[in-house]
């Protein structure tokens, strides 16, 4: 693919400009090479069929810091950051929109569009004051634009097709320029066939770094792109046209068990920016730790307007950062605290069995004509997470996933962990495996 | 065909033995023509004696599940009306045998009294038109001889063809209903479970109503298709000659699946002509007219001739008078110009039945080729295209309810659905053995294949992809 080589030749360029890209490998939940569940694979659920490519390798990759330390670059993780080669002082970025192959979770391959290879695109990170030049092609289907979310930049650079500038033909190269005035959280994304574009994953973070390091430093930052897709169990391909009825829900386009761990250091200040491209709000929780919300797009809340949290509302078109100290070591739950969106492909309108009977002499009568048929949801929906012999459609997650050490987790969608362990070396993101909890310190079961 | 079992052709030999006791020669020829027209069938005709044997043949053939050719078998040895149209050879027999017969001769008396004397005068005439006639008559009554056996013949392969045609709407019905039974239980199931979670305060009754309502349906359905199939059985018990103990024969589970050679239409016509029995039949009736009309139009002016003695006693010299005696009609009123009309109308009527038979029994076999064709080519269809299309949507319906993404009703409806494509598929299959056996009586006899044969089906919608013929 010519876009890769020239990504890669551009990575070469970048490392003599002295902002190389560093790759640290993170594994994907439950894939850990040393968790106690690091051989669940599932493989019956695997979906070869539909995969016409392989998918891109979605692990985290984890940039380094420029030589001239101008900023500390955050993590996206499943994620990476966009290289740039110096011009004439201006940063120049290149972005290739395309039709992209999304791993959402092994066993499910999306056929999304995205930048560069990937979605989110990746993240693009400068500093305040920076003149950034930023050349799009468009190699997907239709034309585009792309519009820098939240900035303040000249009219014509914002890039609303028809309204500011003229829309990006197929094939053809786009370019933007100018001076990056404030530092914050920003997004991007296409302003042309917007509801198309975004639900086919065309999307990225844009950072702007403080001028000056040492403002509002952390240890760890990372970035997480919330998203909704509608893939049809069976099917690979997004339906744009959806407005509710979305059934797969994103961190940086994968769905648990496929998002990547957040591997942090005991005692570490840990920034999280969180983005909502999708069409509802996520109210995204933090287990075990009090967080304030630092910034939002518009720039940073002042500290006497900041307030402690467990759970922070990411509005739709947003961007909300947040900090805490990980002063706590064990493996820390982070979800969208709306049920639903912590599940993977689901049906809202099945028939309630809730404390129903299905057993006995029916079970048999409907195998009769069913072999395969197994009453389902009589206690619950538990069940679910334990019926790893049962085929799914192609491509298709099960609702409930995710092994722990201590059995299904139960969970899908936009769900990860935190992992705060004491002795993490700077720049280590790898997953430290399952947390080892100190004695007497784990809830147990009576016997009685 | 297959070849029957041998302890059925045992039973069947000892069922021609006893027959041929009072077995006549004319049977054994209609039997013979119609087992070479019912392909390696073992055909044995049965006038109605040997009860016994033919009891215990019946018995044998009906111990396995039964197939066409054993049903033919059993309507051949055990049909009543079959029986009762033997006795009509019979009756063309007798006619024959009356018509090489002498007229009696006729002999007079009388005595004139009177006058003081008695005359005795006597007579003796012999029809001598009546021995003229009489190879002419023997011509005409052998040739409706072969007229009734012809006739026999084709009462016999048009048995067998009810037969066929009764077995396998019978074996469909059955199969049908079967399905029905599971559609039945399907919809049961989801009644009950619908049941179960309107006690449990989980469904509305509406909801719940709704189930019931389909259960309901498929129940009735099921009663439908039950009372059908008794009704098929019965018409098959009739044609089988069947009653009392014997009823309760039981069927293959599944209609034979078509197979996979078509027969081409070249050539058919000509079998159908040169085989058809009614056709022959017909053909027989002209000839018969042809002699009758021979006959009239030579003795059209005579009806009587008799040739005869008179013995008389003259009454003045007492002496006997004998001398010869020559009866004639005068054909001044009648010379039989309404018999001759009505002999030519009757040869010209059987000669324009003969035509019109011809043409049907061309028309008749291109028709039933054509839905042979068609018919086979909706059977493969569903076999190779919609049976497989439904078994992959329940399979996939099945995954979806795995992952709880479609409920238990959608997947039993998925399940009836499947059900009901394989009835529509025993539809077809039905509609083509039907085909087969109407082709088969149109031809008088098995469809002869070609193995190379390869038609293209007549709809192209139906064209099956290269590499999954059936």
């Amino acid at each position: 693919m010519t876009s890769r080589r020239s990504f890669l030749s551009l990575s070469g360029t970048m490392a003599a400009a002295g902002a190389a890209i560093g790759i640290a490998k993170a594994s994907a939940q439950g894939h850990a090479g040393h968790g106690p569940a690091a051989a669940d694979q599932e493989p019956q659920r695997r979906s070869p069929q539909l995969t016409t490519g392989t998918a891109p390798s979605a692990h985290t990759r984890v940039p380094r810091p420029p030589a001239d330390g101008a900023f500390r670059p955050v993590v996206t993780p499943n994620g990476s950051s966009l290289p740039w080669i110096m011009k004439d002082g201006v940063k120049e970025f290149r972005l290739v929109a395309q039709p992209v192959k999304r791993e959402f979770a092994p066993g499910m391959v999306v056929n999304a569009w995205g930048y560069n290879g990937m979605t989110p695109g990746p993240t693009i990170e400068a500093v305040e004051g920076d003149r950034v030049r930023i050349l799009v092609k468009n190699e997907v289907p239709e034309w585009t634009t792309i519009h820098w979310h939240g900035m303040r930049l000249p009219n014509g650079m914002d890039g609303v097709g028809g309204l500011t500038q003229l829309h990006i033909p197929v094939g053809k190269t786009g370019v933007y320029e100018f001076t990056l005035e404030d530092p914050a959280t920003y997004m991007y994304h296409p302003h042309a066939d917007e509801m198309v574009q975004m639900a086919m994953g065309l999307m990225g973070f844009f950072i702007v770094h403080p001028r000056n390091p040492a403002t509002r430093a952390v240890d760890r930052d990372f970035a997480i792109m919330l998203h909704a897709w509608d893939v049809k169990p069976g099917t690979a391909t997004p339906n744009v046209a959806t407005m509710l009825d979305f059934n797969i829900w994103t961190f940086n386009s994968r769905a648990f068990p496929g998002t990547d761990i957040l591997a942090v250091r005991a005692g570490d200040r840990v920034r999280i920016r969180l983005a909502n491209l999708s069409m509802t709000s996520h109210p995204v929780h933090l287990h075990g730790h009090h967080m304030l919300q630092t910034a939002t797009d518009g720039g940073t809340v002042p500290e006497g307007g900041r307030w402690p949290m467990n759970t922070v509302n990411v509005p739709v078109g947003s961007t909300v950062d947040v900090e805490w100290i990980a002063d706590r070591p064990g493996d820390w739950a982070l979800h969208c605290h709306k049920a639903h969106h912590a599940m993977n492909a689901m049906a809202h309108d099945l028939p309630n069995f809730i404390g129903v009977s299905q057993g006995g002499d029916l079970q048999r009568r409907v195998n009769a004509l069913l072999p395969q048929y197994m009453a389902m949801g009589s206690s619950g929906m538990a069940e679910m997470s334990q019926m790893d012999g049962m085929p799914l459609p192609p491509n298709t997650l099960p609702m409930l996933s995710g092994k722990g050490p201590f059995g299904p987790m139960e969970m899908g969608g936009m769900f990860t962990v935190v992992k705060v362990r004491e002795g993490l070396a700077p720049g280590d993101y790898r997953d430290p495996g399952w947390y080892r909890h100190p004695p007497g310190t784990v809830m147990r079961v009576l016997d009685a | 065909m297959r070849r029957p079992h041998l302890a059925i052709a045992a039973s069947l030999l000892l069922v021609s033995g006893c027959a041929s006791i009072g077995a006549d020669e004319s049977l054994s020829e209609v039997q013979t023509t119609a087992a070479q027209r019912l392909g390696d069938l073992q055909v044995q005709l049965n006038p109605g004696d040997a009860s016994d044997a033919v009891a215990a043949a019946v018995a044998t053939l009906l111990e396995r599940p039964l197939t066409a050719e054993a049903a033919v078998q059993i309507a051949l040895i055990n049909n009543r009306r079959l029986q009762a149209d033997y006795a009509a050879l019979g009756i063309a027999r007798a006619d024959l045998v009356q018509a090489s017969l002498l007229a009696n001769p006729s002999f007079s008396a009388e005595i004139l009294v009177g006058n003081g004397s008695v005359s005795p005068a006597f007579s003796l005439v012999q029809n001598i038109f009546s021995l003229v006639t009489l190879p002419t008559r023997r011509t005409v009554a052998s040739s409706a001889l072969e007229s009734a056996k012809l006739e026999l013949g084709a009462r016999i392969l048009e048995t067998a063809a009810a037969t066929r045609r009764a077995y396998y709407t019978a074996l469909a019905d059955q199969q049908a209903a079967g399905l029905l039974r599971q559609v039945t239980s399907a919809s049961e199931a989801a009644a009950e479970l619908s049941e179960r979670q309107t006690r449990a305060g989980n469904l509305s009754r509406r909801d719940q109503s709704v189930q019931q309502a389909q259960y309901a349906q498929a129940v009735f359905q099921l009663a439908r298709a039950e009372a059908r199939l008794a009704s098929d059985r019965e018409r098959l018990n009739r044609l089988l000659g069947l009653f009392g103990d014997q009823v309760t024969w039981n069927l293959p589970d599944r209609l034979p699946e078509i197979p996979a050679a078509k027969p081409q239409l070249d050539g058919l016509e000509t079998v159908a002509i040169q085989h058809r029995l009614d056709l022959a039949g017909a053909r027989q009736d002209l000839q018969t007219a042809s002699y009758s009309l021979d006959i009239g139009r030579q003795l059209r002016l005579l009806s009587v001739l008799g040739l005869g003695i008179d013995v008389e006693r003259d009454p003045d010299s007492k002496k006997w008078l004998t001398g010869p005696r020559v009866n004639v009609t005068l054909p001044i009123f009648d010379q039989g110009q309404g018999r001759i009309a009505g002999l030519e109308a009757q040869r010209r009527r059987t000669d324009r039945t003969f035509a019109a038979l011809a043409i049907e029994v061309r028309s008749e076999v291109r028709e039933t080729y054509a839905r042979l064709i068609a018919t086979h080519d909706s059977a493969a269809f569903y076999r190779t295209k919609v049976i497989p299309l439904q078994q992959q949507i329940l399979a996939e319906n099945q995954r979806l309810y795995n992952g709880m993404l479609i409920s238990v009703y959608e997947l039993l409806r998925s399940r009836q659905d499947q059900i009901n494509a394989a009835r529509e598929y025993i539809e077809a299959l039905h509609d083509y053995w039907l085909a087969r056996s109407d082709l088969e009586r149109a031809l008088a006899g098995p469809i002869p294949i070609t193995p190379t044969a390869s038609i293209e089906p007549a709809n192209p919608k139906l064209a099956l992809i290269p590499g999954d013929q059936p």
